[in-house]
This record gives C-alpha cells, structure tokens and sequence, in this order.
C-alpha cells in the first residue's frame, strides 16, 4: 500500500530522476509530466494526492497550471516549486489556491514533509468534500422527508376537516383559559346558530355572546361544569327555536393539571325522540289490543244479553204502561158495590204511595237510559275490536280511491249536512291491504273532520301517487286543533268530545290501521283555520303486515 | 194452498243467559226457536227435526261453533248456519270449515237488528234452496 500518489511537473528531467527517487522510497507512487498540459492531460485521466509543480516552465507556467487544477477540482493540494527570482508570484499563488511553495535547490527534508502535509491535506480536503456531499445528500433528503410530511400533514389536515364537517354531530371547542371558540364544525353551526360568525373577532368573544338565548347558557353552563369537575357532563335533551330537539355532553381536554380545551358535542335527536313517540304510540295502541283481547270475550257475553234484554225490557215496560192505563180506566167505570168501593179505594191508596203516575212515567225513561248507556259500551266493544284484527284475511290488491269513494258513502249522513265535499282522486297504483280496516280509516278521519266543522264547512280529500308512495290528504275547514291538544289526538280514549259522544278511540284506530300497512298519518291545524290529515301508505309491499 | 208450517230455528250457546235473551227477542218471529246450551242435544234435535236456521256460539267446551257447523251439515246440508262470537274467539284451525258453509259471523255483542236480519236472510235462503223440491 502506497502513502499516494504524486505528480512531478517539471521541464527538468533531471528533477523528476530526483523527486522519484526520494518520494519513491518514502512510500509514494510518482508519476511525471514534462510541461503544464501534458500534466492536465494526466491530471484529468487520474485522480493524485498531491501535485508538485515547477513555476516556470515553457508555455504554460505552474499558476496556470494551478489555475486549471482549481478549476478543475480544489481538493488536490498543489506545492509550486520555485527559485527566488519567481518567490512573488509563487506566494502570490499560495493566496490563489496553492498549498505551499518550496525553493530550489530542494532541501529533500523539507520536500518529503510539505508532500506529507499536501496529502494530508488533499485527504482532509476530500475528507470534508465527502461530508459535505453526504450532508447535503442528507439536507436534501430531510428537506424531501418534510416536504412530505408537510404535505401529509396538509392531507391530515383535510381529512380531519372533511371528518369534522361530514360529522353527524356538532363539534364546539372551546379554549381552556378563557372559553374563547377555538373550533366550531358545521352542524355545530346548524344547531347552535351562532350570531354573526363571520365577524372576524367571532373566534375571541365571550361565550354568552355568541348565541341566542336558551344555547349561550346551556354552553356555559357544559362549560363551568367541565371545568368544575374535570369530567364528561350531560345536559337534558331540549328542543331549539329551530325545532331541532338536541341533546349536549362536554369533555374536558387535560394536559396534566390543567384545562386545555373543553369539548362540547351536539347531538341532533329530533329523528329519534319522533321515532320513539311513535314506537311509545305503537305499544300504546298493541296494549289496549291485548287488553280489548283479554277482556272481550268476559264483557261481550254479559253485554250482549244485558243489552239485548234491556230492549226487551223497554217493550215490556211499554206493554205493562199500556195494559195498566186500560186497568185504570176500568177503575173509574167500575160498578158500585161495597166490594169495588173497598179495592178502588185500595187501589187509589197504593197509586198515591207508590206514585204511580210518577213511576210509570219515569220507567220508559229509565230503561231507554240504561239502553243508551249500554249502547255505548257495546260502541266501545266495538271499537276495541279493530284493535285485534278480525279479518285475519290475507290482504287484497284494492283501489284506495275505491276505499275512499265507499268511506264516503258510508259516512253521508254524518258529513252531509255538515261539509260540502271536495274530491280530486288522482289515479293510483293498487294497494295491498284490508279493505274492511282501511274503510274504517277514512270513515273515522272524516267522520273527525264533520265534527270539527261548527255550522257549515268544506272537506277536500285528494289522493296522489309519488314515489312508491299514496298520498291522501283530508282538508277540513273546521274548528282546528289547539297545540297543546294536537301530540294526543291519537292517545286511545283521549277525546275532546262531550262525554258519551266520542270514544277517545276513532284516530288512534285509524293510526293503528294504518301502521299496520306500513304507512303513517301526520296532522298540521290551525286554530280557527282547519286541520289537513295526511296519510301515506307505501306501494312496494306486497302484503300488509299481519298481527 | 197449503199453508207450509213455521221453520225452525236453533240456537246453540253455553250460556243459558244468552239464550234466554235471544228467545225473548225473537219472540212473536214467524219461526220456531229451539235453544240448547249443549251441543249434543243440538245435534240430535237436528237429526230428528227438519231444521232451517242454526246460530251457534263459536267458543263452547266440548264442541266450538266450527266443529259443531261441522256436524250439523254432516247430517244435513241445508241447514244454513250463523256463528256468534266474541270476537277474540281463536278461527278454530284443526276444523277446515270450508268457508261458504259459515252464512255469516256475528259479533257479540250483536245488534238486535242485525241478527234478526241475518235470521230472516238465513230462512229466505232455506227456503229458496228448498224451492225446486217443493216444485216436484
């Protein structure tokens, strides 16, 4: 192994002969060059620890030779040689580039030591290069990793913004110091309606300012609880101005001891709250079935005698008045005799204290009461049984057109003094269903409809097919329906009529019915104004459910 | 023209009370009324006698309505039948009653007009189906 390898440049041969001989045998490798451009020429084919140059040479002299090594590369240590006639511009191109300079004649010593220290030079001169190149290799792939990660970042970051405004929930958060917005996603912004939020100054307003009445202080109120107990807080669900029925839950965001953020979730339930009204409306209505079912075959024996009977007993009573008023008359026409006198006396006695007049009056009246009264019940009964489905028939494919025509029909005498009718049956695609129950529907809608109407109204009933859906709307011009009324009309046994004229039971048949085809009923009244019913009932099923 | 006797109908109910009551509504009717709380009695009373109209309880021990419509047709198809039932009363599914052999199902409690009625249909029926061999 070699120490390096030198290049001599020189146009004395006798030189070369010298530097060879002393470099050789300190270990170097020597290669030799007659004039400046044979040494490039050697210089650019190789790659040499150092060079040891003559300064003056014929044709290019060692400065410019060293000016052309710089150019080429300015990590090979160059050692210029020269006598003291040419020392300015040899120091002159040490401040250019140059290692050093030594001065003919060579002290051979002080030869072997510069061209120790010019290798060891280029070496560190390489040396440095390399790091440098595989620093900035490095840099640049740093400078590619963060260029990444930034973009992955900005991807990150779209992503959790994409997250946050396709959230299905409303995301408030706020800072932990001083409850100012640090972040509020779009359906937050749907719920919660803050105030002019496009202000610029929005994200550093207090809380209570940002938000009508009744949210402000229900944040505020998530928020104190938050950061008085360090924990998730719940608040009872409540309905917003824009009808949106909302239930919120904070969190606290720690770091260590202390409250960075708070986090207020909101959570839109308006779907759900009406889904399980309806489902608490379902079981409602399967209840009273079961009960009806339970207690029906008990009550209808008994009822069925006792009210058959009482008619009955009307008659009798009826006959009894009729053969008693004939016995009186007779009394009156009865012949003398002390026998007669005595029962006609006896007669007129027991007449005054049991106050027949009274009594035989009263008796009629008394009988066509209880008859009254059990006609009710039986009503009843009879309502009851729509709720456990007698017609146990499949369902038929029906025209509800047809239906509605028939309802109308049935229910004439109730409407027609009441509602002058208006209908605009669309044309319809056929319906499976139970034509029995489904009548029953529509008379009971608008038997409600004629009863609403005081003095003299309208009715319109228009049918309409869209999408898979019937759509049957009933329109009445009557009294309407008082807000607070309108969530129980379709409570079982919830009437607003005089007692005895209404079984509570009409509408929440009719919903039960209509559920039961897999379609609903929705109501909006106007007080003063009327009430529209509006019944949907989808197509594609094939049967109707069955109970 | 000889004048062609009052037609019979029979009642059946394990109520008595039931029976009783229908027995005074169609009183004073243009037809006999047979009434039994046993459907035994029923079915030998259909043997022996020529009987038009039978209303049947639907839920009875021992026998129901199905199988008792069952029997009496056995023993003669004319015989139209009217079932009365609560109306939570199980359709009796081991009896497969054909459908036209029930003429119609009253629920209890009935309207007095509407099962009258349903018995003066069910005797013009009788006698319309009885026609042609009154003719010979």
């Amino acid at each position: 192994m070699h120490r390096g390898k030198v290049l001599v440049v020189d146009d004395d041969a006798g030189v070369h002969m010298l530097l060879t001989d002393v470099l050789s045998k300190h270990g170097y490798r020597i290669e030799t060059a007659r004039a400046a451009e044979q040494a490039l020429e050697k210089y650019r084919g190789d790659t040499f620890d150092a060079v040891v140059s003559d300064v003056k040479m014929p044709g290019m002299d060692g400065t410019e030779l060293l000016r052309e090594i710089r150019a080429i590369d300015r990590d090979t240590a160059v050692i210029l040689v020269t006598g003291y006639a040419d020392l300015a511009s040899a120091r002159a191109a040490v401040k250019n580039g140059a290692f050093d300079y030594i001065l003919k004649p060579f002290n051979l010593q002080e030869l072997v030591r510069e061209v120790d220290d010019a290798v060891a030079e280029t070496r560190r001169h390489r040396d440095e290069r390399e790091e440098r190149e595989r620093l900035e290799v490095l840099v640049e792939e740093r400078a590619q990793d963060i260029e990444f990660q930034s973009s992955a970042l900005r991807l990150e970051q779209e992503r959790f913004h994409g997250i946050l405004k396709s959230a299905n929930f409303g995301l408030l958060v706020l800072n932990g110091d001083d409850d100012s917005v640090i972040l509020i996603n779009e359906q937050a912004r749907r719920y919660l309606r803050p105030r002019d939020e496009q202000r610029p100054e929005f994200f550093d307003e207090p809380l209570q300012a940002l938000f009508p009445a009744g949210i402000g202080e229900r944040i505020a109120a998530l928020v104190g609880a938050v950061k008085d107990n360090r924990q998730v807080c719940h608040l009872p669900s409540f309905t917003t101005d824009d009808g949106f029925i909302l239930e919120m839950h904070s969190y606290p965001v720690m770091s260590g001891e202390a409250l960075r953020a708070t986090v207020v979730v909101v959570n839109d339930i308006t779907e759900r709250t009406k889904l399980e009204e309806q489902l608490l409306m379902s079981s409602k209505l399967a209840g009273i079935g079961q009960l009806a079912a339970g207690i029906a075959h008990e009550i209808n024996n008994p009822i069925g005698f006792v009210a058959s009977n009482t008619r009955t007993l009307g008659r009798y009573v009826h006959n009894l008045a009729e053969l008693l008023g004939e016995y009186h008359k007779l009394k009156d026409v009865a012949g003398a005799g002390e026998a007669c006198d005595a029962f006609v006396e006896k007669i007129e006695a027991l007449e005054r204290k049991l106050d027949v007049g009274y009594m035989l009056n009263d008796l009629e009246s008394l009988v066509a009461e209880n008859r009254e009264g059990l006609d009710r019940v039986v009503t009843i009964l009879r309502d009851l049984k729509n709720f456990s489905h007698v017609d146990n028939e499949a369902p038929q494919q029906i025209s509800l057109n047809t239906i509605i025509e028939d309802a109308l029909n049935l229910a004439r005498n109730e409407l027609k003094y009441k509602a002058t009718v208006e209908t605009d049956l669309g044309e319809l695609p056929p319906l499976a269903g139970h034509p029995g129950q489904l009548s029953q529907v529509f008379i009971n809608v608008l038997v409600n409809a004629a009863n609403a109407i005081a003095e003299k109204g309208t009715i319109a009933i228009t049918t309409r097919a869209a999408d898979e859906t019937i759509v049957v709307t009933v329109r009445d011009t009557g009294s309407g329906i008082r807000p607070e009324v309108l969530p129980r009309i379709f409570d079982p046994f919830y009437t607003t009529k005089q007692r005895g004229r209404g079984t509570g039971l009409g509408l929440s048949i009719a919903l039960e019915i209509v559920q039961n085809h897999g379609g609903s009923i929705s109501v909006e009244s106007e007080e003063g104004r009327g009430t529209t019913f509006t019944l949907e009932f989808p197509v594609q099923k094939t049967a109707a459910h069955e109970s | 023209m000889e004048q062609p006797s009052k037609p019979t109908v029979l009642i059946v109910d394990d109520e008595g009370n039931i029976l009783r009551s229908l027995r005074r509504l169609f009183r004073g009717e243009p037809f006999h009324v047979f009434a039994t709380t046993d459907p035994a009695e029923a079915l030998s009373i259909v043997e022996n006698t020529p009987v038009a109209v039978l209303v049947t309880d639907q839920r009875m021990p021992v026998l129901d309505g199905d199988h008792l419509v069952a029997r009496v047709k056995a023993l003669d198809p004319r015989v139209v039948c009217i079932r009365l039932t609560g109306y939570s009363d199980p359709e009796a599914p081991e009896t497969e009653l054909p459908r036209e052999a029930v003429f119609r199902t009253i629920t209890k409690p009935w309207s007095d007009e509407e099962i009258t009625e349903a018995v003066h249909e069910a005797l013009r029926l009788y006698a319309h189906a009885a026609a042609p061999t009154n003719l010979l």
